[in-house]
């Protein structure tokens, strides 16, 4: 057992490793239906804008239901609802999508420095990482965005903020198991730089748990950002956004329940898709027993 | 395989929420010891969240909503008339300062007056603050027992495919926003079926039968989004038991599977379920805020979002404050519970 998890951790087996991930993924019945309807709602958001039969602004009548004109029927102010909804997953998908990587850039160096550095310093971020792992997210982001405003930078900054502290967490864990290894110590002993043996042995040997813990945090993300945008203070009007739409056509759901249905349906799935492939990469990386170690 | 324990993480399929540190191992010693490790093991992490939750409210409402003065005055202010106010109010005394007097204010109960409202803070959010409890009390109440339940049903060894079938439902039930469980329950037992309110107006203005109506769809709405993770939580707690000795001499004993479940298996698998509740408590608080949203619940949470939106700052610190506490004070009521229920934690 140990001797196949030193062997897959060692530099030239990174690559088949993740391509074993990736195979592990897909061999999980989750993994199976997670990633093609991720991908399926993936196309949806990047090639939709370019099959919506108008503009997201476009006006007619308002508040008509499903009709041949209007397939998911207009909005309040009369714009198509399939338009809309064909225009407005880019911010659902891409708001998260920055928050979330800057949140994995701040939180997974904090966590790497920590591990490798150890002491004080280590001890002094695990206590910043659990301190702010206490505050209720959505709370502390309305107020901030009460004392800020709502625009997508106060958005991005704050869930990115939010968010750190869980990746750190993880990265951290991962990379106290990796840095004990051999080949990290035998690096130290080579006399090889700081920041070297950071990128080349301890970075590529966290990446399966980072990636598993990102899926995860961009399905919060994304749940996060359409549940701001849904209260009014996330992505703001006029803009085609899924969790504005929500909000915009609820007042219609009686006369036109597509309005409020499609952009729900959009938002769900495309939510439900990303946990399900970040659970079964996390159970493939839990039969792995370096990162069963780590995660915990 | 299927009765096996599964290696999982502490996050593993869970839904959408936070994580949050361990939770403590069971106290041993003597009363004295067990005391004073409750306080510095629940105490003052919670007096540490509060206070860190202070100062961002203030730091956000107060310094970086820094134009308290024009929000009051209005945008045609002169820059005489804001240096007035801001003298007269103590605005242009050093930060520290502000935040001692802004919080000894805050715990004397003098929250101020709303901007937007003209009333006393305290008069606007005290009644609403009583509708959020019971809230959140019932959506507890309710969603406890039934995901318990759910949980020790899924606990029972079973097929591979019945396994697999419940884990995507879990999972996926899990990344379901709230607001979207809320306006589709909404469409269904409101909009298709009428037994419903369409929205909670009737708290305000109806009888005691719409008043109770008012509860019925938030309260499903925040059970049906807290089920997946506490029975899943459940599921594992128990299949967790199960291997322990105790376990299998009761079923070398021959007892009934109902008595094994209940009496040895749930008193030792509900520690470690209370607490991971009690962390599900953060997640709480933000399931909290949207489902008054959807709903048009007259609670905290609706005044939150709208104060925000109409700029009425003292009104958010104090919303912000009490939901801290509230947060706080649920998660210890769910820590002293955990000593009552688990028969380990009882005898140290």
């Amino acid at each position: 057992m140990s001797t196949s998890s030193q062997e897959a951790s060692c530099a030239p087996a990174v690559s088949e490793r993740r391509q074993s991930l990736w195979r592990g993924v897909l061999h999980t019945g989750e993994g199976r239906i997670g990633v093609s309807l991720g991908l399926f709602m993936f196309l949806v958001i990047v090639l939709g804008r370019f099959l919506a039969p108008d503009t997201a602004y476009d006006v007619a009548t308002p508040g008509s239901g499903s009709s041949a004109a209007h397939w998911f029927g207009t909005d309040a102010l009369g714009r198509d609802v399939l338009s809309r909804f064909l225009h407005g997953g880019t911010t659902v998908l891409l708001i998260p999508l920055v928050a979330v990587s800057l949140s994995l850039l701040i939180g997974g160096s904090l966590g790497l420095f920590a591990a490798y550095w150890g002491g004080w310093v280590d001890v002094m971020i695990a206590k910043l990482f659990d301190i702010v792992l206490t505050l209720p997210p959505l709370l502390i982001v309305l107020v901030i965005i009460g004392g800020l405003g709502a625009s997508n930078t106060v958005l991005i900054i704050t869930v990115a903020l939010v968010y750190a502290p869980g990746l750190g967490r993880v990265v951290r864990g991962t990379a106290q198991q990796v840095i004990v290894q051999p080949y990290v110590l035998s690096a130290q002993a080579r006399g090889e730089r700081d920041l070297v043996i950071i990128f080349r042995e301890v970075l590529p040997n966290v990446t399966g748990p980072a990636l598993a813990e990102f899926g995860l945090r961009l399905t919060y993300g994304i749940l996060f950002v359409a549940t701001l945008s849904f209260l009014g203070l996330g992505v703001q009007p006029p803009a085609p956004d899924w969790g504005l739409m929500v909000a915009e056509n609820r007042g219609l759901i009686t006369v036109a329940p597509w309005g409020t249905m499609l952009p729900a349906l959009g938002i769900t799935l495309l939510a439900v898709a990303l946990n399900l492939s970040a659970d079964a990469l996390s159970r493939v990386l839990a039969g792995d027993e370096l990162s069963r170690l780590a995660v915990i | 395989m299927t009765d096996a324990l599964e290696p999982l993480t502490p996050e593993t399929g869970l839904g959408p929420r936070a994580d949050v540190p361990a939770a403590a191992p069971p106290a041993g010693g003597g009363a004295a010891a067990s005391v004073l490790r409750f306080l510095r093991v629940r105490i003052l992490p919670a007096l540490i969240t509060l206070w860190l939750i202070s100062v961002i409210v203030f730091a956000s409402t107060h310094v970086l909503g820094i134009n308290v003065a024009m929000r009051v005055l209005g945008r045609q202010a002169t820059p005489a008339q804001l240096a007035d106010f801001r003298r007269a109010n103590g605005l242009d005394r050093p930060l520290l300062t502000q935040y001692g007097q802004w919080l000894s204010d805050f715990v004397r109960g003098n929250w101020g007056m709303s901007v937007v409202s003209n009333r006393p803070v305290s008069d606007i959010v005290v009644p609403r603050f009583v509708y959020t409890l019971i809230l959140a009390i019932a959506s507890i109440i309710v969603a406890l027992p039934l995901s318990i339940a759910f949980g020790i049903y899924l606990a029972r060894p079973g097929s591979r495919v019945r396994e697999l079938a419940l884990s995507i439902t879990n999972v996926s039930v899990a990344a379901v926003p709230v607001f979207v469980i809320g306006i589709v329950l909404i469409y269904f037992f409101s909009v298709k079926l009428g037994i419903t309110p369409v929205d909670s107006t009737g708290l305000a203005f109806g009888g005691v039968g719409d008043r109770i109506a008012a509860f019925i769809l938030p309260v499903l709405t925040l059970v049906i989004s807290l089920m997946p993770h506490i029975s899943r939580l459940t599921q594992v707690s128990v299949r967790e038991t199960m291997t322990t000795p105790y376990a299998r001499a009761a079923v070398l004993r021959g007892l009934a599977r109902r008595t094994i479940t209940y009496r040895h298996l749930m008193p030792n698998a509900s520690g470690p379920i209370i607490n991971a509740v009690a962390l599900d408590l953060i997640w709480l608080v933000g399931g909290v805020i949207i489902v008054e949203n959807v709903f048009g619940f007259p609670g905290m949470g609706t005044l939150l979002v709208q104060s925000i939106a109409s700029g009425d700052l003292l009104v958010v610190q104090a919303v912000a404050m009490l939901c801290g506490l509230l947060f706080i004070g649920i998660g210890m009521a769910a820590d002293i519970l955990v000593v009552v229920f688990n028969p380990r934690m009882r005898n140290a």
